[in-house]
């Protein structure tokens, strides 16, 4: 089970965390992976600056709607 | 401990009109509240120069403490004539409630005010006060929680007239629309509203005359207490917890940072809640012993142009049963509360900076004077507390 934090505080909020959740959602939903991966949301984890600031096993990525898909992979390919 | 007045009004022009010839001034200060309704003779910018010249004055002298003969006098000197009906006129209804719970209330010519107590419509004891050959009607009452003072332009008694009822419907039947309404555990502002739009109606939409109802509630202190945005010197962390402990009534969170440090404190969880996600509105979250937690300057935007709209748009309650942070704080704001303790941080959020972010959010700050100008400006006391 991976645990996937997203930060939805005001700077990503406004850098489209909404819809990194949503993206993530169908991804998750599309390959049935709804038992492996869990979505939880966080507030402010400090990296403001750099686009939606996505957590899992303590590595921050930098997320937006046109990278999701990719970084989604980096993150299953390190389990 | 001083009572709550909850004051809220509203209004409909005349069919036709863009000005509305009636206008409600509230004035508050350390010793009393002021409310003065006032109804210009006429319709449209003649109206509401009288309208508003009336009210002004009575207030800002009520204000400093002049006579009421001063007042009277000061209208009839002031008010400029009608070229049609060669009279200086405009009818009113002034209420001041004093923070030793006397209420002062002062009628010329406006329909009677309704006084409603324990369920009951209450006949006052008006004194006739004689003006240069006409009638003014003074009333000493000392109020209690819970009291209705509701009063209202000519244009509600007249609504109807001509269409839905050959004459209108009478004061009794206003009075008593006011009563059934207080039975609902109504705030002020459900009042007001709901009396302007049934005179709305009753006028088939086209309403024959300006319509204006203002009602004063009279209520308990009900307290909240608001932390917004973290301290500068992260030392401080330590005495936020301090704070929310013997805060005062529903705690709430305001900024995802804050929230950080208030789990983090109290050495709970934040668990985010993302059924209340929406695009505009970030998601609320939970933290043990706190009320509700939400993100800080979106949701307080969006918190400000919900009671906005609330206070200025008559769009009804409907507008706080959203599932989202800013529905939900605007709520506790309106309908929960009338003193706010707000625990203010200054620190700066990095992302705020950011020359990208929408200029109008640059500063919390900003946001949140908003909304304590208008919080204040619905008389409701707001303490701030830096940290």
């Amino acid at each position: 089970m991976k645990t996937i934090r997203i930060c939805v505080g005001s700077s990503c909020h406004v850098n489209g965390s909404y819809k990194v959740v949503k993206a993530l959602n169908q991804i998750i939903d599309q390959r049935e992976l709804g038992d492996e991966v869990e979505l939880v949301g966080s507030f402010c984890m400090g990296k403001c600056t750099e686009g939606v600031a996505v957590e899992c096993d303590d590595i921050i990525y930098a997320v937006s709607v046109e990278n999701v898909e990719e970084i989604f992979e980096k993150i299953l390919g390190g389990k | 401990m001083p009572l709550f007045m909850d004051i809220a009004s509203d209004s409909v022009n005349k069919v036709h009109e863009e000005l509305c010839g009636d206008n409600v001034e509230v004035r508050i200060n350390d010793e009393s509240v002021i409310v003065v309704l006032a109804d210009g003779m006429g319709s449209g910018v003649k109206a509401n120069i009288l309208a508003t010249l009336t009210s002004t004055i009575a207030a800002t002298m009520l204000e400093e403490k002049m006579g009421i003969m001063d007042v009277l006098e000061t209208l009839e000197a002031t008010l400029p004539k009608c070229s049609v009906r060669h009279m200086a006129y405009s009818t009113f209804t002034i209420v001041q409630v004093f923070r030793n719970r006397m209420a002062y209330i002062l009628e010329f010519d406006n329909p009677p005010l309704v006084f409603i107590r324990d369920g009951e419509i209450i006949e006052l004891e008006r004194k006739e006060i004689e003006f240069q050959g006409k009638s003014v009607y003074e009333t000493t009452k000392e109020i209690e929680k819970g009291d209705i003072m509701a009063f209202f332009s000519d244009g509600v008694i007249h609504a109807g007239i001509g269409h839905l009822l050959n004459f209108g419907w009478q004061w009794e039947e206003a009075a008593d629309y006011i009563l059934a309404r207080s039975y609902e555990n109504k705030k002020a502002k459900d009042i007001s509203m709901a009396l302007v739009d049934t005179c709305y109606n009753l006028y088939g939409e086209e309403p024959g005359d300006d319509t204006t109802v203002a009602v004063i509630k009279v209520e308990e202190r009900k307290y909240v207490t608001i932390f917004s945005g973290p301290p500068l010197d992260q030392e401080k962390d330590a005495e936020i917890k301090r704070l929310l402990e013997r805060a005062r009534g529903k705690k709430i969170v305001c900024g995802g940072t804050a929230a950080n440090i208030v789990a983090r404190e109290f050495g709970e969880e934040v668990k985010v809640d993302f059924s209340t996600m929406s695009d505009r509105v970030p998601p609320i979250a939970t933290i043990k012993g706190i009320d509700l937690v939400t993100e800080g300057v979106l949701t307080l935007q969006e918190t400000l142009r919900i009671c906005d709209d609330y206070m200025n748009n008559r769009c009804g309650r409907e507008i706080f049963q959203e599932k989202n942070g800013a529905a939900m704080l605007a709520n506790i704001l309106m309908n929960e509360c009338t003193t706010i303790d707000l625990i203010m941080g200054n620190s700066i959020n990095p992302a705020h900076q950011n020359p990208d972010f929408p200029e109008e959010l640059t500063t919390k700050w900003r946001v949140t004077q908003k909304l304590i100008d208008m919080l204040r400006s619905i008389n409701k006391e707001v303490n701030i507390i830096y940290v």
